[in-house]
């Protein structure tokens, strides 16, 4: 039984001779025992012969005259060539193979484009895990040494949410750029004090924004800063929190609050080109670094809220755009030159957002309308400028003209918000070891 | 001189010899060639095919392919091979563009039933002396021919190649462009195949 198994296969060949000599004798003998396998031999016989008996069809008596048409004709039937294969028969391939590649290229540009579902979703995460946080006790804004933050624990970055320039300024405005500046999304450690040691990423580009929202391992907390654009898009301020061991707590002020703000101090929100974090215990003294860091930087403090108390404070400053970026790593990471954490022997990590596309939307933007459209651009200028009078944030610029200089774009300022919060209040009796600011 | 003689030779000339005046021009040499084998073109087209007209299409094809690449036959295989390659090739991309299934299966019964010589075909169908023998014999082929109708065009190609046109393995591999191996497993597999579907019913 076991060899019919391997014999039944070969019947096939043997009936059309075609096995070698041994394996002829091996099924012969197997075939000469084994009724079974002689039946299925005769049955492949009737089979072939049956085949071979099919009826033969009479070609058509034009036949050959039909031949020696399509020759004359100059007819040259080919074999399939791959353009055959890949297109014909054409009606059926070629429209499903476009659908084909539109629906490769919508799942592609689904894939750069995290859609907004996600973000909507990780912004619920960071508002419940906030809310979490600011339950934690109070912290009492006072000039005291304090104890460094957990290090675990201790912030990270988390990526903001680039926040789009708002619409109605780049009606104004036909060529923006809207690319943000690559050093304008910064997330930053501060290396102050006993910094931590966990800061996986200090910097994160534009593109790399759903990547650092895709490590909620990492970023344990975070505080939505409902700054509503005009566009809509929500600008995250992420603050630390306690991860798994520590009670690292930085109370924020609430998007209402800051909104509101930002108006008493003439600053349209959305004129806020990026958040900055600061721990301290001692508004003076982080103030008067902050002052101290702008006017080095060409910029000054254009506001200075009520303080919040245990909530925190927040400062608007006014620095040229390619500045910012050096001013905020100068704000977290000079511990010597500055009262604002000679005092406080705190660290925390911290995260910067500047929005590059908003920065660019209040300066090239109106540059290049101006130059390319006439009156529209004359127009656009004069926005500009009482905009910047109402919020002071151009406040004696001269570069903002009819000119499109690189100057004038390289001179431009944003505004950035500092907030400053008390650190933490519980911290490891071991200060973590220092680590060296990550690369930006 | 001698030409002339072979010219007369015309009959008997081999299809190597009507090929070799084909490259240099006579064009009734390649009638002839056309008229010899039109009809195996016609049938392995047609068995591929199941259907008259593409068959007719197909076989004509063929000729007028071979007629264009005369030259480029080297002769490495027989005529018929080469003319069985290139009909399969073109029934295949006919079959491929206009897969049309479920057509006219009937295969034209009042086509006279050719037995192959030699081989006694119906041991299955019935043994014996009966009288109605012919009936029988014919129920059976067109049954069969209604079951190859259904099998995977890739098991036409084998089953005619071997059992119609009786091509070796090694010729069918030729004309399939595959190895001896895949020949005889496809063979075997189409018979396997076939003789389950003729258990099946009716």
């Amino acid at each position: 039984m076991k060899d019919c198994d391997v014999i039944q296969p070969e019947l096939s060949a043997y009936l059309d001779g075609e096995l070698t000599p041994p394996q002829r004798e091996l099924v012969e003998a197997h075939l000469a025992s084994c009724p079974q396998c002689q039946q299925a031999l005769a049955e492949l016989k009737a089979l072939t012969a049956g085949t071979a008996a099919l009826p033969k069809l009479e070609p058509a008596a034009e036949f050959l005259a039909e031949v020696r048409r399509k020759i004359s004709r100059g007819d040259d039937p080919e074999a399939l060539t791959w353009f055959d294969y890949l297109f014909r028969p054409y009606l059926l391939k070629i429209p499903m193979e476009a659908a084909a590649l539109i629906a490769i290229a919508l799942l592609v540009i689904q894939f750069r484009q995290p859609p907004p579902d996600e973000t909507a979703a990780s912004d619920q995460v960071a508002q419940e895990e906030n809310s979490a946080t600011e339950q934690s006790p109070p912290v009492v804004a006072k000039a005291e040494p304090v104890r460094s933050a957990p290090s675990e624990s201790a912030s990270v970055p988390q990526l903001l949410q680039p926040a789009p320039a708002p619409e109605n300024e780049m009606a104004a405005a036909p060529a923006v750029e809207s690319t943000p500046s690559p050093e304008a999304q910064v997330a930053t450690e501060t290396a102050t004090g006993s910094p931590v040691d966990n800061a996986p990423e200090s910097v994160s580009g534009n593109g790399q924004s759903a990547g650092a929202q895709a490590k909620p391992a990492t970023t344990t907390g975070g505080r939505n800063i409902n700054i509503k654009f005009t566009s809509g898009t929500k600008r995250k301020v992420p603050t630390s929190t306690a991860g798994t061991n520590g009670p690292a707590i930085t109370p924020t002020l609430s998007d209402a609050e800051v909104s509101t703000l930002a108006r008493d101090a003439g600053i349209e929100p959305s004129k806020v080109g990026g958040v900055v974090v600061v721990q301290s215990r001692n508004l003076q003294e982080a103030e008067g670094r902050t002052e101290e860091l702008a006017a080095r930087y060409n910029g000054k403090i254009i506001s200075v809220s009520p303080s919040m108390g245990s909530t925190g404070q927040v400062l608007f400053v006014e620095v040229p755009r390619d500045d910012a970026a050096a001013f905020k790593l100068g704000l977290q990471q000079e511990p010597g030159s500055s009262a604002l954490f000679t005092n406080a022997t705190m660290a925390g990590v911290t995260a910067i957002n500047t929005n590059g596309a908003l920065l660019s939307a209040t300066s090239t933007a109106r540059v290049a309308g101006v130059l390319t459209s006439g009156v529209g651009a004359k127009s656009a200028s004069v926005e500009a400028k009482s905009a910047v009078g109402t919020n002071g944030v151009f406040n004696g610029s001269p570069q903002l003209s009819l000119t499109n200089n690189p100057q004038a774009q390289a001179a431009a300022t944003t505004v950035l918000e500092i907030l400053v919060v008390p650190p933490p209040s519980l911290a490891p009796t071991n200060p973590p070891p220092i680590t060296p600011p990550a690369t930006w | 001189m001698e030409r002339v003689i072979q010219a007369d030779a015309k009959k008997t000339a081999s299809d190597q010899e009507l090929l070799g005046r084909c490259r240099v021009g006579d064009e009734a040499a390649f009638d002839e060639l056309v008229r010899r084998h039109q009809q195996r073109a016609f049938n392995v087209a047609f068995q591929v095919l199941r259907d008259r007209e593409d068959a007719a299409e197909v076989a004509q094809d063929a000729f007028v392919r071979i007629y264009r690449s005369v030259n480029d036959f080297r002769g490495e295989c027989e005529f018929t091979t080469w003319l069985h390659q290139i009909v399969v090739n073109l029934a295949r991309n006919k079959h491929r563009w206009w897969k049309r299934r479920g057509r006219q299966s009937s295969v034209s019964l009042d086509a006279p039933v050719e037995m192959a010589d030699g081989e006694a075909p119906m041991q299955m169908a019935a043994s014996g002396d009966a009288p109605d023998v012919e009936t029988v014999k014919a129920e059976f082929v067109e049954r069969l021919s209604r079951k190859i109708e259904e099998l995977p065009r890739k098991f036409r190609e084998v089953l005619v190649l071997r059992n119609v046109e009786g091509l070796s393995y090694e010729q069918i591999a030729i004309v399939l462009d595959c190895s001896l191996g895949t020949v005889k497993s496809r063979i075997a597999r189409a018979r396997e195949e076939l003789r389950e579907r003729m258990q099946d019913e009716p």
